[in-house]
């Protein structure tokens, strides 16, 4: 088990971040970008030009300063950029970076992390959740979304936990029958991935719409009211905009995360990081 | 006054073994420590033919400081070596500008200790923990490993120092990288409000840090048994879903049926579509036409209009179809559309469906 574990710190043993065109994109992979627009690649963590096997239960985050944190074997934390590697005491299911905190879902519990000297990180259970799986998600204004899921049962439900009047409040979003797989939230919508649809939930009109309907399965989508909607599919990453679409990149099951202006996008396969910046600049061109 | 230069005579004849006195050098005898690994310690016959003396030193004093601090550490050397004058060896023994085989080990082996004692400050002053210090008097302990193989246990033990001084490196640098985070985290807690403590705080849970679940706050699983704000179940929301996913699923069948059979989109969607034209087009008006019947009984005047009717309904539809069917459909499409099953076969028997009226309105 731990044999991946030291590959991967060995593989993303790169601390400064590099220009895409100092440091080649990996076999397999494919990236176009507008003419004359503002958008720059930044590798944050370079790419091993070898594909890794054995990269399951891999789950990525970004924190607040903009590092990339990766979820390994559903036990360590690691911090390619500050080479930091946190051990957990118990197994988790999905982690974010929200609001300083790092939260995670294990064993039927929200809850979050505790550094504990010499020893691995503990975790502190909060919240009871209602089943075993699930995956959060940060919304606007540090909205924290949490999807659970019974697949024995077919049945997804969607819970939304912020800070009201200095309260934490927690409502009951949406139930369905269909798979949602990830969901992001811009303004007052509520944007779910179901197979190849992206629907969206107006939470003011208490609506559901069809927002786009695509030729793959969607796999996970990041949204912002300024910028617009980027979707990943097992080989593409895309942008829905207000003025264009726009399929940019080619790679095999990537992972995406929008902060800002900033798209990170984790090639899973070659265990690298790039960083997008001034992606708004894809509605434009 | 003859008696007196021949005393002096004397004294100066005696200078000579005064000297000698004077000059009395003492050397270390390691012969029964030799020996004892020589006859005890398997692949330590280096010892077999080491050195029995080490020296010369100028005086006892001196000696036995030498031979004392040598190996501190180990018992054996304290116990079966000592310091003897160095004639009981050899009438000459070997100067300090030509040391001899014995004496260069015993020389390195003053090195190394030195270098040991300046290795083990240097962990310490570098803030190494215990288990830094163990593992290298661990590492020291080796010795005995090396017999006269000085190069190698020097080697091994500068190696080991410099792996302990880059893992107390490493501690430290990561030490200091969660202390960073740590107060990031206690700042950003005092600074800005942390949606789960307040959830904590606000409905008064007891924190349980062993997990015991009834402990936790059960606010989501509450929730579980209330209405969602927008209910993917309803009938209404649940049929809008099913048809987004049904368009997407033709659409993506027809992408599919067109890709196989390399037909244009628009003649193949429109060839796909017949089958449901002809439905709208024949059923739908006759079945109409069959209600308006049955609510024209004893109504002669109104059975009179429908009975024209029934001719213009045939009519039309007649007309229609062989207008759309001709626009749309050639025979030699259709029958380049794969046979399929399952889901799929509902799209090809609306071409079969559709060939199959064409044929019977030709």
């Amino acid at each position: 088990m731990i044999l991946p574990l030291v590959m991967m710190i060995f593989l993303l043993g790169q601390v400064f971040p590099l220009l895409a065109k100092d440091y080649p994109l990996p076999p397999g992979t494919l990236l176009r970008l507008p003419k004359n627009s503002k958008i720059k690649i930044n590798w944050l963590v370079p790419s091993s030009n070898k594909e890794i096997s054995q990269m399951e239960n891999l789950s990525f985050g970004v924190d607040e300063s903009g590092e990339p944190w990766l979820g390994f074997k559903r036990k360590y934390l690691f911090n390619p950029l500050r080479r930091v590697i946190f051990t957990l005491d118990r197994e988790f299911e999905d982690f974010i970076f929200l609001a300083g905190e790092f939260l995670l879902i294990s064993r039927k519990a929200l809850g979050y992390l505790v550094y504990n000297r010499d020893a691995p990180l503990r975790f502190v259970p909060l919240i009871e959740l209602p089943t075993e799986e699930g995956k959060l998600f940060k919304g606007e204004k540090d909205r924290l979304y949490v999807l659970l899921s019974e697949r024995s049962k077919g049945e997804y439900e969607v819970y939304r936990l912020m800070e009201k009047g200095g309260q934490g409040v927690a409502e009951k979003i949406f139930t369905t029958k269909e798979p949602i797989v990830d969901l992001c939230e811009s303004g007052n919508i509520l944007y779910m991935v179901s197979g190849k649809l992206i629907l969206g939930l107006d939470t003011d009109k208490r609506d559901i719409f069809l927002h786009h309907k695509h030729r793959d399965i969607l796999r996970e989508i990041e949204c912002s009211p300024d910028v617009g909607i980027f979707y990943a599919t097992e080989r593409r990453v895309g942008f829905i905009g207000k003025n264009k679409r726009v399929e940019f990149m080619e790679a095999k099951e990537p992972k995406i995360l929008l902060k800002n202006d900033s798209l990170f996008i984790l090639l899973k396969n070659h265990l690298g990081v790039l960083r997008l910046d001034h992606v708004r600049d894809f509605d434009k061109y | 006054m003859q008696k007196r230069v021949l005393s002096l005579l004397f004294v100066l004849c005696l200078i000579p073994y005064f000297k000698v006195l004077a000059q009395q050098q003492y050397c270390i005898d390691a012969s029964e420590y030799n020996n004892w690994f020589c006859l005890n310690v398997k692949g330590a016959q280096s010892f077999c033919n080491a050195n029995r003396f080490h020296g010369p030193f100028p005086d006892y004093n001196t000696c036995e400081w030498n031979r004392v601090s040598a190996l501190p550490g180990d018992v054996r050397w304290q116990r079966m070596t000592k310091c003897i004058p160095c004639r009981l060896y050899s009438p000459k023994p070997d100067g300090p500008s030509a040391p001899s085989t014995g004496e260069h080990l015993f020389l390195e082996e003053q090195k190394i200790s030195k270098k040991i004692e300046e290795y083990r400050l240097d962990l310490k002053n570098r803030g190494c923990g215990d288990s830094a210090l163990k593992f290298f008097d661990n590492v020291v302990k080796t010795r005995r490993d090396y017999g006269t193989n000085l190069k190698d246990y020097a080697l091994v033990l500068d190696a080991n120092y410099q792996i302990i001084v880059d893992s107390c490196e490493n501690k430290k640098i990561f030490h200091r990288i969660i202390e960073e985070e740590k107060r990031k985290r206690e700042s950003l807690a005092k600074n800005k409000a942390i949606l789960l403590s307040k959830i904590k705080r606000v409905t008064g849970q007891m924190l349980n840090v062993n997990s015991t679940y009834p402990s936790l706050n059960p606010i989501l699983i509450n929730l579980k048994r209330e209405a969602p704000l927008v209910d993917g179940k309803d009938p209404l929301i649940l049929k809008k879903i099913v048809n987004w996913h049904k368009e997407e699923l033709e659409s993506s069948l027809i992408d599919w049926l067109s890709e196989k059979t390399q037909l244009p989109l628009d003649k193949l969607e429109k060839a796909l579509s017949v089958g449901s034209l002809i439905r709208e087009a024949v059923i739908e008006p006759v079945f109409q036409y069959l209600e308006d019947v049955k609510s024209a009984l004893g109504n002669e005047a109104k059975w009179e209009a429908l009975a024209l009717r029934s001719l213009d309904v045939v009519s039309d539809a007649d007309r229609k179809i062989k207008s759309e069917a001709r626009e749309t459909l050639a025979r030699e499409f259709l029958d380049r559309i794969p046979k399929v099953g399952g889901l799929l076969s509902k799209f090809y028997s609306a071409g079969e469906t559709t060939l199959e009226i064409l044929e019977d309105h030709k």
